[in-house]
Parts: C-alpha cells; structure tokens; sequence
C-alpha cells in the first residue's frame, strides 16, 4: 500500500490505517525503536504511542512521505522515553555504539564558544549529506538516525553487511575531511 | 561528544534526509510535491529535487541498472536496484526470448524479501510459463516453435528482486547493446550495466571443452578487453598466399556474452602467431596492444581453474578498494579474483636486487595492494620500496601484461 492511500485512510478517521501502517512499517518501526531503547517491551509501547500521536495529529497534519513522518513520531516517542530512563538504561540500544562511532570524526564541543558551534555543525552536516550519494546518504541516516545496525540495514537495502560497513566507514572518513575542511577542526570543535 | 548533543545533531538533520531514507528502506517513492513533511522545516528546493529523482525511479520501473563485479556484495549481475520496485508501481516489461531449448532454459522470477521465491521456468518451447507473484497473477503466453514470446505487467511488492530471462541469439558484432553496456563505476570497476530482462556473463568454450561461465568479475574483465580491441577486418590478407585461415587453423576459443548477441571466436593458427577474431565468418586483427591475445589468455586461466583467487575475512572484504593499478592517474580498482591473478604472478617472480637502472620515460605503472606497491617499469624491472629489482622469470612481464589491460592496452607516454 502506497503512503498517500496510508494518509488517505488516516484523513478518513479509518482505523484499517492502523493496521495497514503497522503492516508497512511496523518492523522498521519497532527495529528503530528497540534499538534506541534497547528494551522490545518499551520499544513496543513507544510504537503504539507513535501510532496514537500520528492518529491525532492527522488530520490536520497532511505528511507527504507517510513513513518518514511515522518514524519521525517513533524516534521521539522512543528519545523521549529514553531521557525518562536513561539513569537505568545508560547504554542500551544502538545510540552508544552510534555515538561512538561518530565521536571519531565530531569531537565534542566542551565549552560555551564550542557549543555555539553546534548550530553551525548542525548546517555543515546537512550540506555534507547534500554531497553523498542517495545511497551513502540512505545508509549514513539509516545508522545515525533510524539508529539502525549495519545487519539491519543490508537487510533493507539488500547489501552485504560488510558492504554497509564499508559505505558507513568511507562517509565518516569523508565527513570527517569535510568538516576540517569547513573549518571544524578537532582545536575548534 | 555527548549523548544529549549527538542526538541535537541528528534531530537537526533536514527532513529531506530521513524522508529519502525511510522511503527507500521501505521502496516508497517520495511523492513530487511541495507539501511538507509537517514535522521539521524542510528546506523545499532541494526536496523536489530529491523527489524528482526517486519519481524518475518509479516511472523508469522496467529499466533496472544492474551491477556486476561486486562479488563480495553477494549480488549478482540480476540484482535489481530495490528502489526500482515500488510497491503498487505498475510492473510492465516486454521481453522477446529465442532459442528457449532444454540447453537453454528461459526463467522468470521474482523473489520477496523473507519470502519463498515465486516465479517460473520454462524448460523447453511449449512449455507452459506461468508465474504467480505477492500482488499479481499472471501468466505469460507461450508461442511455441522454438521461441518464446510474452509480456508481462503487475504489481510487484517492496525490495523486490527480478532475477534472469536468458537469450540466446549471435547475429552482430557490437559491444554495447542496448542491453549491456560496460562502463566504469564510481569506484573504478569495471561494471555491465545490464538492462532488466537480460543476464550478462560471459560464457567460453574451446573446442572438445566444455563451455565454463565465468563470473561477474571475470565476464566484464573480458568485456573491458573486447571493449579495449578496436577491429578491422583483414579477411585472408595476412595469410601466406592468400590462404584460407581456416587451413591453418589450430585452435579456436568461443566467448560469448550470454543474454546479448555478442559471440566472438578466438582463433590461433599454426602458421605464425596470429591472433584473429572471428566474427560472423570475418576475421579480424586487433590494432591495439594484442587484446585478442590477453582474452585468449585470460580465458584459459579461467577454463584451466589456474586462476588464483585470494580469500578475504567477510570484515576484511570491503577493502577489495586498496587493490588498485595505476599509470599515474585513474587508478583501476581490482576485484578479489584479479588481485589474486595479480598477487600468484608476484609471488612467481623470483627478483635479484640490481643498482638503480636508466629508468624509461612516461613513468611506472603501480600495482597496490595495499600492502605493497610495486611499480613496474618494463618487463622485467620493478621497483618495490626504493629498491630496484630484475626479474628473470617472466612473471613480472606476465603481470605488466595483465595490468596493462586494466590501463587500456598501452604504457601512459
């Protein structure tokens, strides 16, 4: 089933919606999830309560790409019960790893004037993306933003893992060239 | 980097950015239009960008770019780039099969995800075709007579993969078909560019042999060199007394691009070392640096199994990009079965250290793997870490040879 007739059944106030975006979805939704949680019983609630937000808040909202607006509405749902757990639950899920991942090339700011950079940082980043190719872009916001494993993501994209490791590697290899080339060095960041 | 700061990044992300990803994860098209993705600002002109492109996608569902010579990716030259597929994306292909015989064996099918693979084969003219896919039944006339014929449309669910229709017609001689096309990827390999519908390998039989497929690797190693071989007939010009090369005939290799209507014959004769292709009965001779002689050769390795293939860990594979040959510029990136070819002629040679020699003009050409680069200067001198060696055995000019067909035939100027 295509998004528009997703979003033409949630406009409709069907609740065959549910089900049908469940169907489309409901994996990836419940990968991104769990790995952010690291807990499938939370990872499931954070679903639901996904589910429910994107049923109140359509209509009015019309989302053009149905499953990027979902998911969008699960990886907050998932953070937001991340942050209210995160005292017992510090290092579960993908996000350590991720994060680990990506400190290698964006060094942390640890003062005001550094932090006054995140903005920047945020901008450089997405002109860099601008620069990949649909497929290295794919994979990079597949890992870093879906919060997606490299399995998870050759399973998708029908790659080899070693293959999605190996693209993910590359564009941090090139963010990282790009961001010192923009002027965030590992002295400035 | 803190939790709380890497996740601000991530949340900064332009919405053009997930969206494009989550559609492709799940094969949607991103719609062309200028309604917003209402949860995070999006920067619009970019946005249209990116959904005119995977529009294109949709639209172009029966023309699949299909890349070959990445082996290690476990995909072969039928994989179809998933976001081809849409789902509810009308399906449609025309796809005219001759010579469907027991030999040659048309098939059809379609593969989901974690699903059983559907889908048909048709054995023999007459046989029945049919296929029954997630979304769609149908099923596809048979004609009869030695040919097939059929044309099939449907809808075909997300991540979908089309494997194989396989022909077999040999009528003319070019290279590049509107089926397959050899061009040089992003990365430097050497890819078919197969179109949907079609199988592109490269198949070779010599005589009282039977034929051997070659790999994706190996098949668009062979087409680089027919690509490379620029051809004028020369007839029986070259052959004493205007004799009939037949007559001198002494051993004739068959390479044939399945799926295409490409075949050439390989010919070598007794009289002189000749090396002609054959074509449709006409006989030609290479003008370029013997690439009738480097397919011969390569093509033997292959027949003989004396191809030495090196095996990588599965963490180690995505490194294949640091085995590279180079003249300076453009370096070729090689796959796994040539950086072994490569790697067994290195070990052949047996290399004495000599005093830096007078060193040619136009400049080395490099052979890296990675570990060690060697820079060839002629047949027999290498240089490997400043220190000069001459080579004895002929290993080292076997392996000039072999890198010069990756670099066009020629030593740069």
């Amino acid at each position: 089933m295509e998004d528009r007739e997703i979003t033409a059944m949630f406009q409709a106030r069907d609740e065959a919606a549910i089900s049908c975006a469940m169907e489309q979805y409901g994996a990836l939704c419940l990968t991104v999830a769990y790995n952010i949680l690291g807990n499938r019983g939370d990872a499931e609630e954070c679903v639901n309560d996904a589910l429910l937000r994107v049923w109140q808040a359509i209509p009015p909202a019309r989302p053009q790409v149905f499953g990027a607006y979902l998911l969008t509405a699960v990886r907050h749902a998932a953070l937001d019960r991340r942050r209210e757990t995160l005292a017992e639950r510090r290092g579960a899920g993908q996000i350590p790893a991720a994060l680990d991942e990506l400190s290698d090339c964006i060094p942390a700011p640890d003062d005001p004037e550094r932090i006054l950079d995140a903005r920047a940082l945020r901008d450089t980043l997405n002109r860099f993306l601008q620069t990949l190719t649909p497929d290295a872009r794919t994979v990079f916001v597949s890992r870093y933003w879906l919060c997606l494993n490299a399995g998870e993501i050759a399973e998708r994209m029908l790659w080899s893992g070693a293959r999605v490791k190996m693209s993910l590697s590359r564009t941090r290899k090139k963010l990282k060239a790009y961001l010192k080339k923009e002027g965030f060095s590992d002295e400035r960041i | 980097m803190k939790e709380s700061e890497y996740l601000d990044l991530m949340n900064g992300l332009d919405a053009r950015y997930p969206e494009e990803a989550v559609s492709r994860l799940s094969g949607n098209a991103i719609p062309d239009s200028e309604t917003a993705f209402t949860a995070v600002p999006v920067t619009r002109t970019p946005r249209r960008i990116f959904a005119g492109v995977m529009t294109a996608f949709a639209a172009a569902a029966c023309v699949f770019a299909v890349t070959v010579l990445l082996p290690k990716l476990g995909r072969g030259p039928e994989s179809v780039n998933p976001a081809s597929s849409q789902p509810g994306t009308d399906f449609e292909r025309e796809t005219a099969v001759t010579d469907s015989t027991e030999e040659n064996p048309v098939s059809w099918a379609h593969t989901m995800p974690g699903e059983t693979e559907v889908g048909c084969t048709d054995t023999a003219p007459g046989d029945a075709v049919a296929t029954t896919l997630k979304t769609h039944n149908n099923t596809m006339p048979n004609t009869g007579e030695g040919a097939v014929e059929y044309t099939t449309s449907g809808a075909v669910s997300a991540g979908a993969t089309v494997t194989g229709v396989t022909s077999n017609l040999y009528t003319t001689t070019v290279i590049e078909t509107p089926q397959v096309k050899l061009v040089q990827n992003k990365l430097g390999y050497y890819v078919l560019e197969v179109q949907a519908g079609y199988h592109a390998s490269v198949r070779i039989k010599a005589e009282d042999q039977p034929a051997f497929t070659l790999n994706a690797s190996q098949s668009a190693h062979i087409v680089k060199l027919m690509a490379d071989e620029k051809l004028e007939p020369c007839g029986d010009k070259i052959m004493p007394s205007g004799a009939s090369p037949d007559k001198y005939l002494d051993e004739r290799l068959t390479v044939e691009l399945i799926g295409t209507d490409i075949c050439w014959e390989l010919s070598r004769f007794k009289v002189a070392d000749l090396n002609l292709i054959q074509v449709d009965g006409v006989y030609y001779q290479g003008k370029t640096a013997d690439a009738a002689k480097q397919i011969r050769q390569y093509a033997q390795y292959c027949m003989d199994g004396e191809e030495f293939v090196i095996h990588l860990p599965a963490d180690y594979s995505g490194y294949a990009v640091i085995f590279t040959i180079a003249c300076t510029q453009n370096p070729v990136i090689l796959s796994q079965e040539d950086t072994g070819y490569i790697l067994k002629q290195m070990t052949e040679a047996k290399l004495t250290e000599i005093p830096t020699p007078e060193l040619p003009c136009g400049g080395p050409i490099s052979v890296n793997l990675g570990f060690t680069q060697w820079d060839i200067y002629t047949e027999d001198i290498v240089s490997i870490d400043n220190k000069f060696y001459r080579d004895s055995t002929g290993a080292l000019a076997e392996l000039e040879r072999y890198a010069l067909g990756f670099l066009g035939g020629e030593r740069p100027e």
